[in-house]
């Protein structure tokens, strides 16, 4: 098939001031068993053999589970199949002679780094601020002495399916990472390891969302819409209701400033 | 008195001011359109009515939390939407919609919008006369220097215009509330699928309680159905 693409490229990080534009490419002989990321890599070469600068775009593991590529295919954050990554697409889920316009994913708190890939690494910060357990190390405990509902466990599970991608974010039309934010503090959240930091894990994960500049949470849904793994936005309700115990019904915990940074 | 700043400075903080003066408010405009509906048992009925709701105690009360939380849904919303604003610099060439609605994108649209009718509403109805905004009729006042609620009523939507800009007026309110009183709901942290399933129910149920009764009195004015 023949598909005509309209690409960002942008050369310099928007950190330093760097503006892009769309490119305009025609591709032939797209097999449809390819996928997407396999088309631009063919792009690529071409571009390449031509002496222009190949199309930035992430990628790692290609299977769907490393969360690192991602853009936007005509309005939908990695193309339009459900509950799929980029690279788990295929060009099948296209026909011949469309046109398809491609666009990093577009937030202040995510800087295009160049064309297609951004700089997530507020996520990571997101994730330092209350993303993690504390556990005196020692032998293992006895695997039956920490139980775990079957409800917890699995609601854990859903909510540690998010890979990071950033979908989320790209979608939402206030460009809020909450479905992100709220995806990791339940996972910690509802099981026993995660307890004892609980109420201040909340609270700094969600301040530091805030603190990285992406918006509010008004309910729209359109990020659960597009999350390649489904994460529901109860966990959103969830994160809710946590920081509301945490700051309006909680005395100051160890390691709370006071001042809620 | 650090962590309630914390909290208002926070995006989840202030959306559950949001959320909780919009809680306030739904309150307000069921009660204030179920006593409207007195309006259908005659001019009697109503300004009894009328003139129990201005006792000053009342009155003031009512006029605090209403304002109040008026004002408190305004201000965080202002907050939380001038923050947002600039979350994302440069928007998309394309973009779709997958889940969200007409309804929840224009909420900073129709807000105003009610807003605007809010104050008309009160200059048309409260205190119209001292500012010659509306001609009541004669007299204005009953006993005890209250309004006479059925005939201003009345007579403002017997006007066609007025009637008109009522009813988009609650089309815009109706709007507002369809996600208003549902997205409300996972602001205050409901997160089960059955209880948010039951929720949608019930704001939808609502919202079309409020906005349709508000818009029967309307249109019964209007066409002079009720004397
Ligand atoms: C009768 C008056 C009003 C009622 C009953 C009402 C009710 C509500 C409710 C229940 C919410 C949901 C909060 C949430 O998303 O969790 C809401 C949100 C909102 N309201 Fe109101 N409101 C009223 C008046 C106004 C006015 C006058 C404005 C405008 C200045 C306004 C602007 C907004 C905005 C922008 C939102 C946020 C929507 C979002 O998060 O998507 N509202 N309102
Ligand atoms: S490359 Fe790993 S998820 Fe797509």
């Amino acid at each position: 098939m023949r598909l005509t693409l309209h690409i960002w490229r942008q050369k310099a990080p928007t950190a330093r001031g760097g503006k892009g534009d769309f490119e305009k490419y025609e591709v032939n002989d797209v097999s449809e068993h390819m996928s997407f990321l396999e088309m631009l890599d063919v792009l690529n070469e071409r571009l390449e053999t031509e002496g222009k600068d190949p199309i930035a775009f992430e990628h790692d593991c290609r299977e769907g589970i490393c969360g690192s590529c991602g853009f936007v295919i005509n309005g939908s954050a990695h193309g339009p199949v459900p509950r799929t990554t980029v690279c788990q697409l295929h060009m099948r889920s296209f026909k011949d002679g469309d046109e398809l316009v491609l666009e990093p994913w577009r937030a202040r708190a995510f800087p295009i780094l160049r064309d297609l890939i951004v700089d997530r690494s507020s996520f990571d910060r997101i994730i330092q601020a209350g993303g993690y357990v504390s556990t005196n190390t020692g032998s293992a405990p006895e695997a039956n002495s920490v139980p775990v509902t079957k409800d917890s466990a699995d609601r854990a599970m859903d909510a540690a399916a998010c890979i990071g991608c950033g979908a989320c974010v790209a979608m939402c039309p206030n460009a809020s990472a909450s479905l992100f934010t709220a995806a990791k503090v339940a996972h910690l959240n509802l099981l026993p390891q995660g307890q004892p930091e609980r109420l201040i894990r909340t609270e700094k994960m969600v301040l530091q969302m805030d603190a990285e500049g992406f918006g509010h949470c008004t309910n729209h849904g359109d990020c659960s819409a597009v999350c390649p793994k489904g994460i529901s936005v109860i966990n959103i309700a969830q994160m809710n209701r946590e920081y509301i115990e945490a700051t309006l019904f909680s005395s100051p915990r160890e390691g709370d400033t006071g001042d809620g940074a | 008195m650090n962590f309630l700043l914390s909290f208002w400075r926070s995006t989840v903080g202030a959306k559950v001011v949001v959320a909780v003066t919009g809680l306030i408010l739904l309150g307000f405009t069921l009660f204030h359109m179920i006593g409207n509906l007195q309006v259908f048992l005659g001019a009697d009925e109503m300004n009894t009515y009328g003139a129990f709701l201005h006792k000053p105690e009342i009155l003031w009360a009512g006029r605090a939390v209403v304002f109040g939380s008026i004002g408190l849904h305004i201000v965080a919303q202002a907050k939380l939407v001038a923050a947002t604003a600039i979350a994302r610099p440069t928007g998309y060439r394309k973009w779709n919609a997958k889940a969200s609605t007409i309804y929840s994108r224009t909420m900073k649209y129709t807000g105003p919008i009610i807003l605007i009718f809010f104050v008309l509403h009160l200059l048309n109805l409260t205190t119209g006369a001292e500012f010659g905004f509306y001609v009541h009729p004669e007299p204005y006042l009953q006993d005890g220097n209250v309004p006479r609620a059925f005939e201003n009523l009345t007579s403002l939507l017997g006007n066609p215009l007025w009637a008109t800009f009522y009813i988009v007026a609650n089309l815009a309110l109706a709007s507002h509330l369809w996600h208003g009183a549902f997205s409300m709901t996972k602001t205050l942290g409901l997160s089960g699928v059955r209880q948010l399933r039951l929720a949608r129910v019930i704001a939808s149920v609502f919202t079309l309680t409020v906005t349709g009764g508000n818009i029967a009195i309307t249109t019964a004015c209007v066409l002079h159905l009720v004397k």
